[in-house]
Parts: structure tokens; sequence; C-alpha cells
């Protein structure tokens, strides 16, 4: 039988510790990579430049949002006027789908938390 | 002296959230050289570290509206930059494979190389753990995080991190046979006994 080699517990955190220190002062040698500052103007100008883009994303995601949103509610009102039909079908399959997502969402989890 | 700076911080984050160019500005030159340490710690590439450090001042300026002020800024701004680094390695990984880490690695060596200065086993051993495991070690051994306080920061729970934390600590020992060594010492020490 192949002997199994056992380090006391004592031996094994001490050499821990060595290695945790090694790690950190090899750590410590990059500390003297010297990092170049920008001036306080090129931050501000980072800042200025980076809340307008924000903005401007903003203001693209609102307006994809409120012309989905139009287009879907014409649909609709659209379908309830001309073909009712078509309008409570659409309203079954929405229901049908939002259960299905949550069944499959479910099942997802089920699996996950087995495996 | 640090209370006066935490109260300057703070009242430069009120300004921040307001929209402030200025107090954004000084909060980030104040945090730029820990950033960018921290940065080159886990990513072990001086060019990557300053490219994440800029986008995580771009990712804090959209949500500085969700800092709560319970941990340090800088703190809250290292967290942005892992989960940032993290992201992008996934993205990348899809792109290129596994050797484009190796080469950072060497790139940093040739950094150090190239100024006569001395390179570390410990770094080489370090940049051979995935990110996964370099991540929490450093975080908890060398800026002294708490697990629980890496886990927030991860989005992992602590045991996961208590354990990638050792297993990457095991692996350094073995890549620096550190338990050959002490194991030579103890015959050494037992034949002059």
């Amino acid at each position: 039988m192949k002997k199994t080699k056992i380090i006391p517990l004592k031996t094994d955190q001490l050499i821990d510790t060595k290695t945790v220190k090694k790690i950190n002062e090899g750590l410590d040698h990059l500390n003297e990579i010297p990092v170049q500052i920008p001036n306080q103007l090129w931050f501000e100008q980072f800042v200025i430049e980076q809340q307008m883009k924000a903005r401007s994303k903003w203001r693209k995601e609102v307006s994809l949002f409120f012309l989905l949103a139009l287009t879907i509610l014409s649909g609709i009102i659209y379908s309830l006027y001309s073909n009712p039909i078509i309008f409570i079908a659409l309203q079954g399959l929405a229901i049908i789908s939002i259960a299905l997502y949550f069944i499959i969402l479910s099942v997802k989890k089920v699996t996950k938390h087995a495996g | 002296m640090n209370v006066n700076k935490h109260v300057d911080e703070s009242s430069q984050i009120k300004l921040a959230k307001q929209g402030d160019a200025a107090a954004f500005a000084t909060l980030f030159r104040e945090n730029y050289p820990f950033l960018v340490k921290y940065l080159i710690k886990i990513t072990l590439h001086i060019d990557v570290a300053e490219e994440i450090a800029q986008e995580t001042m771009a990712r804090s300026i959209e949500k500085i509206h969700l800092y709560n002020g319970k941990s340090k800024f800088s703190s809250w701004l290292i967290s942005i930059a892992t989960n940032h680094y993290i992201d992008q390695l996934r993205k990348k990984k899809r792109e290129i494979n596994w050797q484009a880490n190796e080469y950072d690695a060497r790139g940093l060596k040739w950094h150090f190389e190239s100024r006569n200065e001395e390179w570390n086993d410990a770094l080489n051993a370090l940049g051979k753990l995935s990110e996964d495991v370099r991540i929490p070690i450093i975080l908890k051994h060398y800026y002294g995080y708490s697990y629980d306080e890496i886990g927030q920061m991860l989005k992992l729970s602590p045991g996961t991190i208590k354990s990638r934390v050792h297993n990457g600590i095991v692996a350094v020992r073995k890549e620096l046979k550190l338990d050959e060594e002490n194991k030579n010492h103890s015959i050494e020490n037992r034949s002059t006994n």
C-alpha cells in the first residue's frame, strides 16, 4: 500500500504564512512601477465627456422605449377595432408565453440545484 | 488628518452625486494611483490596468447614485474594476485562447528585466493561477479584506472565496516548492542535532 505523507498542522500553517509573505513581497515589488497621474483638467474633461455620453445614451434608450411602446400599442388598438379575434388570440398568446417563461425558469433552477 | 480626509471625501461624493465634474475629478485623481496599482496586481499588465482604470471611472460616473458610503470610495472603485475586468476576460476568452494571459505575465517580467530589476518567483506563481483564484488571494492577503467583503465584491459566497484562497495558496506553495524546502530544512536540522 502506498504510504501517504502527513504534515503536522503547525508546519502546514507555517508554510502557508511563508507563502503569503512571499506573495506580498512580490506584490510590493509591483508598487515600484511608476504610475503617471493625469492632471485635474484631464480628469474634469474626462468626466464631462462621460457625462455627455451617458446623457445621449439615456436619450437614445428612452426614445427607443417610447417608439417600441407606441408601435406595440398602435398594433394592439388596431387589432382590437379591426379584428377582435386576432386581439383575443394575441392576449392568449401573451399569457401562454409568460406562463411558459416561468415554467422554463423554474425547471432550470431545479436542474441547477440537482446538478 | 484622516478624519479631515474622510470629511473631504464625503463632501466631494455629495457634490459628485449632483453631477459636479470638478468633484468627480478630485475623487478620481486622489484614487487613481491606488486603482491602477491594484489593477496591475490583478491583471499583471500595465496597459490593461490603465485601460480598465479608465473604464472603471466611466462606469462609476454612471453608477455614483448606487454608492451608499458604507465602504471607502476606493473599495467601491476596486469592486467595480474587479467585476469589469472579470467581464472583459469572459468576453475575451470567447475570442482569444488562454495563452494571452501567459503573455501578459511575460510582458510585466520583461518590464522588470529591462530596468535591471529583480523579478519575483511568487509573482510568476501568482500569474499562473486563474483570475478567479488570484483576485481573492490579493484582496484577502494583500489588501486585508474579509471573506464577507470579498464575497460582496465578487458576488460570491464567503465560503467559495475561502476555498478559492486556500486552493490558490496551496498551488503557489507547490509552485514555489516550499514544502520541499521545509522538508530539506527539517532533515538538515535533524542531522545537525
